[in-house]
């Protein structure tokens, strides 16, 4: 298949990195890792009184580590209020982190200098959520496309130009014909498509999806999410895709993170987590989802959950979710469950437990 | 929503349509424009050497065919001298109000985009200052820069724009917070580029209207200022001028003196005030009528109706 | 509610001290001095005194942060030092002028209030109505007539007419009630009009901006009348623009005292600040600059507790 875009502009961007930085030690083994984030935490300070006096933390990411590969996508999947967001904006530097280590091919991204890391947002980009607030009301679709190749001065002629926008929006599947026109007159499945290909613009390398589709009726959702995952296959981008509808992140998510309270419960290969759940909450999100067939639905059991999720500030001692899970017991609430690899190193299932690890 | 996208181009079309009293503040203000650029041809004594002209025998008249106006007690003609009092005032205007919004949007961009401690200490002196009334700064300004009209249009500039660096700063900041500024950020944008791409463009309203509301403040200081007796240097004709020297000094032998001046400096602050309120109307959908305008007299009639209806039925019942 | 306050309090001191600051700066920058003036003064009596000797005497020998520091410690000590021309010191002159100012400005406030309030309702409720746009109309006039301007007439026609002239001597408030109502009502009447043009309008834009809310709307389908949907609830919430406004307005209202102050010949803090400014009086106009600074805050600082009053969802920023 012929690629309509040109292939990613890396290697130039790469020298140009290089010059500014030396390279750090690159990540030893899973080389084809593009992103490797860990230990990441990310704590809110809770101030109070005059004098800002630190009186806790909110522990929105607590002790989170992953990796994602080239053209691969990472689902995170969560409750609102989770910490799912928090990682993907730790992820684009959008905050800066409490602890650990961002790996972006090489760099490290909490050590980059702020000039350096304007270089690389070239090619590590984002998508958000709400796409009315997400696009200038002002700017023509023509500059909002183009505005991150202006950003970094490689626009080209005025010719290069109208082909670049031209080329995104037949990518993304609008009317090339819409450049001039300006956001309020789209819909908000339209929208988001612009940003998709205001993201593209720059052929990016990896995109932070952050619940790009939770603001878009089902139809439409269903439409970008294939939009997405045809982008993937032709232009090899690697997402970290962001949302909270399991049944959704899981049609283009190649591993999918379940996320509670700032903490990974599970992770492992998309396939692996429908089919075999290990965490209870994983198996309670699963069986919320309805099935499209009613006779299967109506006979299956569901798994309710009761109350709502702790604050963050103050998390449950043991498992962060032993308040509302059906199996806890006294060593849920009082012990911390490991993180471990329940899998092989070939098909890597994590789990943080007790349950499962079993010891 | 629809409005905020609009080009503001289209801006004036809409004026003359929907807003005809603004129009026609508009059209007396660029009136007033014309007379202050061709003050030379308009006047009947046209200045000479920046000089009025001054008939020596004929101070203090009321109204003659050779001055229609009347002298003032130098013997200038009243009706040159008004004339050339609009040029003042319009060049006045026009510079104070862009001079004051420059500093207003400069001030707030940056204490918006820089943030931290400029925004800080900047807040501060802007505090500081907003606690001192305009008026004594502008005095004090003007006594240290001494009279003239130059000086006058930076000291009424300065309070003003300062005063007006809050709105500008609060407005910014809500731009500064939105989604595609930080969209912006994270394509790898420089502040100073969302500061002129994105935030400028999306506060141009607020600027609009500020400017619009500007003018007839000015007008009004100017005036004030000449009042004081810190305005334009003697033999710059001028309306506030005027009103004090001429007209209170000789209020009981010519009482026109004090009148003719302040109806004209009423009638351009009225055009403009009439100008800026359009635009903002049409700027800020907030405050339109349009959409669920509330129309007490309505809801009334129809909660009316509906009470009685209901009692029919009642009755019926 | 105490911590809010608190914190603004503790907010005041750096924009305290940046009034000092500019003000202190302001008035060293005037060319000539209060030296010169004595100086002045000595030889048009045929003395000769030494330049250093006065510059020693006045402190100003010594460098300019110094003697502003030695200005901000008296300060903080309630010395605000001795008036260079009168024998008196500066809190002496400030506390015998200041009540004359702050009662025009209150008599000032009132009379806005009482005007614009009840009529920005009136023309709310009946938007569009006849009444409606005349009111709206004759508070764009009321808004373009400049005060000194409409209190010059003031003074020449009813003179002229009538024979009549308003009081020029001031009589305190405690001694003759009629004889001191009677100087202060022209100048109040004519302070207000502007500003009540200005409020009725804001309290009515307001007003109806609350009007087309969802939970006024619901109060008119449970069939509340008129007067029970306007006070009970579009009212209140619609005050805040409106408590702005009037803080606002009161930084205006010392500055516009000046003025007022100026021709209607009352000795108050606005026309001793004219006089102390003419005369390079630093102590007196430092002093009052401060001491009008920080009334200005201290109102604000009330109008933003009833802020809070009226919307319980405002935080510090």
């Amino acid at each position: 298949m012929k690629h309509p875009v040109e292939l990613p502009i890396s290697q130039e961007i790469r020298n140009q990195v290089d010059k500014e930085i030396a390279r750090q030690e690159p990540v030893p083994k899973d080389s084809k890792a593009l992103l490797r984030v860990s230990n990441l935490k990310m704590y809110f300070p809770v101030t109070k009184g005059l004098l800002k006096r630190k009186v806790a933390d909110v522990k929105a990411v607590d002790d989170v580590s992953f990796f994602v590969c080239q053209g691969q996508t990472l689902g995170i999947v969560g409750e609102s209020g989770s910490g799912k967001s928090t990682v993907g904006n730790c992820v684009l530097r959008d905050l800066t982190l409490t602890s650990g280590q961002i790996i972006y091919d090489g760099y490290d991204l909490s050590q980059v200098s702020e000039k350096q890391m304007r270089t690389l947002r070239r090619e590590l980009t984002c998508i958000t959520q709400d796409p009315f607030a997400s696009l200038n009301p002002r700017m023509n679709i023509r500059d909002v496309i183009l505005e991150g190749p202006r950003v970094h001065g490689i626009e080209g002629s005025r010719k290069e130009q109208q082909d670049k926008v031209e080329q995104m929006l037949t990518l993304v599947g609008l009317n090339p014909q819409a450049a001039d026109r300006f956001p309020h007159e789209f819909s908000g499945g339209q929208r988001q498509r612009i940003s998709i290909a205001r993201a593209l613009a720059l052929n990016p390398k990896f995109i932070v999806c952050d619940e790009i589709v939770s603001a878009l009726d089902v139809s439409i959702q269903a439409q970008i999410v294939n939009l997405m995952s045809r982008l993937q296959e032709e232009l090899n981008v690697a997402y970290i895709f962001i949302g909270h509808d399991l049944s959704v992140v899981r049609q283009i998510s190649h591993n999918i993170a379940v996320m509670y309270l700032g903490k990974f419960m599970e992770l492992t290969d998309s396939d692996e987590l429908y089919t075999h759940p290990l965490h209870p909450y994983t198996q309670a999100l699963i069986s919320a989802a309805p099935i499209p067939n009613p006779t299967v639905d109506k006979g299956r059991q569901r798994i309710l959950l009761k109350g709502d999720i702790p604050s963050p500030i103050n998390p449950p001692k043991g498992c962060n979710f032993c308040t509302r899970c059906p199996y806890a017991n006294e060593r849920c609430r009082e012990e911390e469950p490991e993180y471990v690899n329940v899998g092989t190193d070939a098909h890597p299932h994590f789990v943080a437990c007790h349950m499962v690890s079993g010891k | 929503m629809k409005k905020d996208a609009k080009n503001q181009s289209n801006l004036l079309v809409e004026l003359f349509q929907k807003k005809p009293l603004g129009a026609a503040g508009l059209i007396i203000m660029i009136l007033f424009l014309l007379v202050a650029i061709f003050a030379d041809v308009l006047a009947p004594y046209p200045m000479q050497s920046d000089m009025m002209q001054m008939d020596f025998l004929n101070t203090l008249i009321k109204s003659s065919p050779e001055h229609l106006l009347g002298t003032d007690s130098l013997g200038q003609d009243v009706l040159s001298y008004l004339i050339y009092g609009c040029r003042t005032s319009v060049i006045l205007a026009i510079f104070c109000t862009v001079l004051s919004t420059i500093i207003s949007v400069a001030i707030g961009l940056a204490s918006a985009v820089l943030g931290g401690w400029f925004d800080l200490i900047v807040q501060r002196i802007v505090d500081g200052f907003q606690c001192i009334p305009g008026v004594l700064i502008t005095m004090i300004l003007m006594s240290i820069a001494g009279k003239g009209l130059p000086q006058l249009i930076i000291a009424i500039a300065i309070p003003g724009g300062i005063g007006g660096a809050r709105v500008m700063r609060s407005a910014a900041f809500a731009v500064k917070d939105s989604g595609y500024v930080r969209m912006s950020k994270l394509l790898g944008s420089k502040s100073s580029w969302r500061a002129i791409k994105h935030i400028l463009p999306n506060i141009m309203p607020l600027i609009i209207i500020n400017m619009a509301g500007a003018l007839s403040g000015v007008i009004m200081v100017e005036a004030s200022m000449n009042f004081l007796g810190y305005g334009v240097k003697v033999g710059t004709p001028s309306w506030g001028y005027m009103i004090t020297y001429q007209g209170r000094a000789n209020m009981y032998t010519a009482p026109w003196l004090a009148l003719y001046p302040g109806l004209c400096i009423m009638l351009l602050v009225f055009a403009s005030n009439m100008f800026g309120d359009s635009v903002r109307d049409l700027l800020d959908p907030r405050l339109k009528g349009g959409v669920g305008s509330y129309n007490g007299n309505k809801i009334a009639s129809i909660a009316k109706k509906i009470a009685a209806k209901r009692e029919k039925l009642a009755q019926k019942a | 509610m105490a911590k809010y306050i608190l914190k603004r309090i503790l907010l005041l001191i750096p924009t305290l001290l940046v009034v000092t600051i500019v003000t202190f700066a302001l008035m060293r920058m005037m060319p000539g001095s209060a030296v010169d003036m004595i100086l002045n003064k000595y030889q048009a009596m045929g003395f000769t005194v030494d330049r250093a000797t006065v510059l020693a005497q006045l402190g100003m020998d010594k460098p300019f942060v110094q003697q502003y520091f030695t200005w901000l410690f008296d300060l903080l000590r309630g010395d605000f030092g001795d008036s260079l021309f009168q024998n008196q010191s500066v809190l002496e002159l400030i506390a015998a002028k200041m009540p004359i100012t702050l009662e025009l400005s209150l008599f000032t406030l009132i009379i806005i209030n009482v005007f614009s309030i009840p009529l920005g309702i009136i023309t709310a409720a009946r938007q569009d109505s006849i009444g409606d746009y005349s009111a709206r109309l004759a508070s764009i006039v009321l808004m373009a007539v400049p005060t000194f301007w409409i209190g010059t007439l003031v003074l020449i026609y009813p003179a002229k007419w009538w024979g009549y002239a308003p009081t020029i001597t001031y009589v305190s408030i405690f001694d003759d009630f009629a004889e001191n109502m009677k100087m202060f009502l022209v100048p109040a009447v004519l302070g207000a009009a502007g500003q009540i043009g200005m409020q009725m309008r804001v309290v009515r834009t307001s007003l109806l901006d609350v009007m087309r809310q969802d939970y006024v709307r619901t109060a008119w389908s449970k069939g509340i009348k008129e007067r029970g949907v306007l006070y009970g609830h579009a009212f209140r919430n619609s005050l805040i623009p409106v408590v702005t406004l009037v803080g606002g307005s009161v930084a205006s209202l010392v500055g516009g005292s000046v003025i007022l102050e100026n021709l209607f010949n009352i000795p108050g803090l606005g026309s001793c600040m004219v006089t102390a400014l003419n005369n390079y009086d630093y102590p007196l106009v430092q002093g009052c600059v401060v001491i009008l600074a920080v009334i200005v805050m201290l109102i604000n600082l009330l109008v933003d507790v009833t802020y809070k009053w009226c919307d319980p969802r405002v935080t510090l920023e």
